[in-house]
């Protein structure tokens, strides 16, 4: 670490970089339009987690006759119900948020950086 | 490996420990939902939008706070859904790394129990300093890790599963990395007994490197002690026998010269100010035996003659200072071939179409 007060002497310009330090960026006319849509996108997490809840009981109860909270966080979900799973949590997003975009269809692909291991060269 | 007593043990997701609770894990499979529906499968329709405005009024786009500011401004003032897909980038992005560590955070005293029996186990082993002060550049919080690389005892844990959420089901089963290690060009002798793989973070290219080259002596250095102690525990659990070690990459003149037959390093350099990449670069030169090959993938840089750059778009902007990117731009309005060339290097390329997974290849004369 020979030179390292030299490094420092020379990335001190880094502190003035946007993106250094945090920043509470607004993307829309009124700030508050920012916090009522975070607010948002999290309320949406957080029914998304009852109903998968409810489901995972659901299952439970028409599999195994009986539920407790450790069966619900231990269970192991066969790929027929992660799937489902899967897809009724995609359309849930679009019935949901759709609705900010004039056209937000659920992307056919979920793997968006497929490009990346493609056999075939492409641009990024 | 069981880590805790007061949860029920929810074992793994490959070699990574699973969520606390499954509610976790669930907020986590929305917040993959939620981008890929809102961000990713957006981009393609909002950015030209938002991109030819910014061409058509000459906005300048440079790393200053008034440039990314503009930007800003022309999305609330004109481009309501570039402000829709910002503000879901930013929210999304704050609110899982949030969840992860507010999850593994219920049982942070048993993974860091976890991490110090693993310190001492194999297969391969982890050196790291406990006292070593980061430089003040590596502090940044990087795409809003709490805590970011090294400020955190659990960065490592931490990125390994935000990772899976960031990048979507590219991340499962390491497929992105065994595709690099497929893919990377060897010296063109053929020999491969050493390897050192920089900036490995969680260690998933190491890993890979050694299934590669089983023969060979494989080794991974980060800055971060949390990121190498929590690779070995990783490479323990699926018993492959690499090394780890905390250096960091401007440091590397600390080991032997002429000693690696293959160097790589995956996506450190827009991660770095530019003083780091190119004491990066020498030490590496050093540190390959003649004939050695050093293998980057990252982000594009200026091409000879190349009059504009792809990150001079909204996301190249909002990224670097709202996504904590702070050093991508002056990455990419550099020249790294130029660097490589200066010091001696040969090219094996001269316009890699694939930075990612083919990444460049130059040579260390023999």
């Amino acid at each position: 670490m020979g030179d390292r007060r030299k490094l420092e002497e020379e990335t001190e310009y880094v502190k003035d970089l946007p993106g250094f330090e945090t920043t509470n960026p607004q993307f829309f006319r009124d700030p508050m339009i920012d916090k009522l849509l975070e607010i948002t996108l999290l309320l949406g997490g957080e029914i998304w987690t009852n109903r998968d809840r409810q489901m995972v009981m659901e299952h439970l109860l028409a599999t195994e006759g009986v539920v407790t909270p450790d069966l619900i966080e231990t269970f192991k979900p066969d790929e027929d119900f992660e799937e489902r799973c899967e897809q009724l949590r995609l359309q849930f997003v679009q019935r949901i948020f759709g609705g900010l975009y004039d056209n937000a269809d659920i992307p056919d692909d979920q793997n968006h950086f497929k490009w990346l291991t493609d056999n075939k060269k492409s641009s990024a | 490996m069981a880590t805790h007593n007061q949860f029920p043990d929810r074992g793994t997701v490959g070699p990574t420990p699973a969520m606390t609770t499954r509610a976790d894990e669930t907020f986590l499979n929305y917040i993959k939902d939620l981008r890929s529906v809102m961000m990713w499968g957006r981009s393609k329709e909002i950015h030209p939008k938002i991109n030819a405005a910014i061409e058509e009024q000459g906005l300048p786009i440079e790393p200053t706070k008034e440039s990314v500011e503009a930007v800003r401004t022309l999305a609330r003032e004109k481009f309501p859904e570039a402000g829709v897909w910002a503000r879901v980038y930013r929210s999304t992005q704050d609110a899982f790394w949030a969840r992860v560590a507010e999850s593994y955070g219920m049982r942070e005293d048993d993974f860091l129990r976890m991490l110090d029996v693993s310190d001492k186990e194999g297969p391969g082993s982890v050196t790291w300093d406990p006292d070593y002060a980061y430089p003040e550049y590596a502090k940044v919080e990087t795409h809003r890790q709490q805590g970011g690389y090294v400020g955190h005892p659990l960065a490592g844990l931490h990125y390994d599963y935000g990772t899976r959420v960031f990048s979507g089901n590219i991340s499962k089963n390491d497929q992105l990395h065994k595709a690099m290690a497929e893919k990377i060009s060897p010296p063109k002798d053929g020999k491969v007994e050493r390897i050192m793989d920089l900036a490995c973070s969680v260690g998933r290219l190491t890993c890979q490197l050694k299934r590669r080259f089983p023969d060979a002596e494989v080794w991974g250095s980060d800055i971060s002690a949390p990121m190498v102690r929590y690779a070995h525990y990783r490479a323990i659990q699926d018993n492959v026998d690499v090394h780890f070690l905390q250096k960091a990459s401007e440091d590397l003149d600390e080991l032997p010269e002429n000693h690696f037959d293959l160097v790589t390093v995956h996506i450190l350099f827009h991660e770095v100010p530019t003083p780091v990449v190119d004491r990066t670069i020498a030490n590496v030169y050093r540190m390959l035996r003649p004939g050695g090959t050093f293998w980057i993938s990252d982000f594009p840089t200026l091409k000879p003659g190349q009059a504009g750059l792809s990150y001079t778009n909204f996301l190249g902007s909002i990224d670097s200072a709202d996504n904590n990117e702070p050093y991508a731009p002056e990455f990419v309005r550099s020249n790294i071939e130029d660097k490589l060339r200066k010091l001696g290097f040969v090219l094996r390329y001269e316009d890699p179409e694939d930075m990612q997974v083919y990444g460049r290849v130059c040579d260390k004369p023999a």
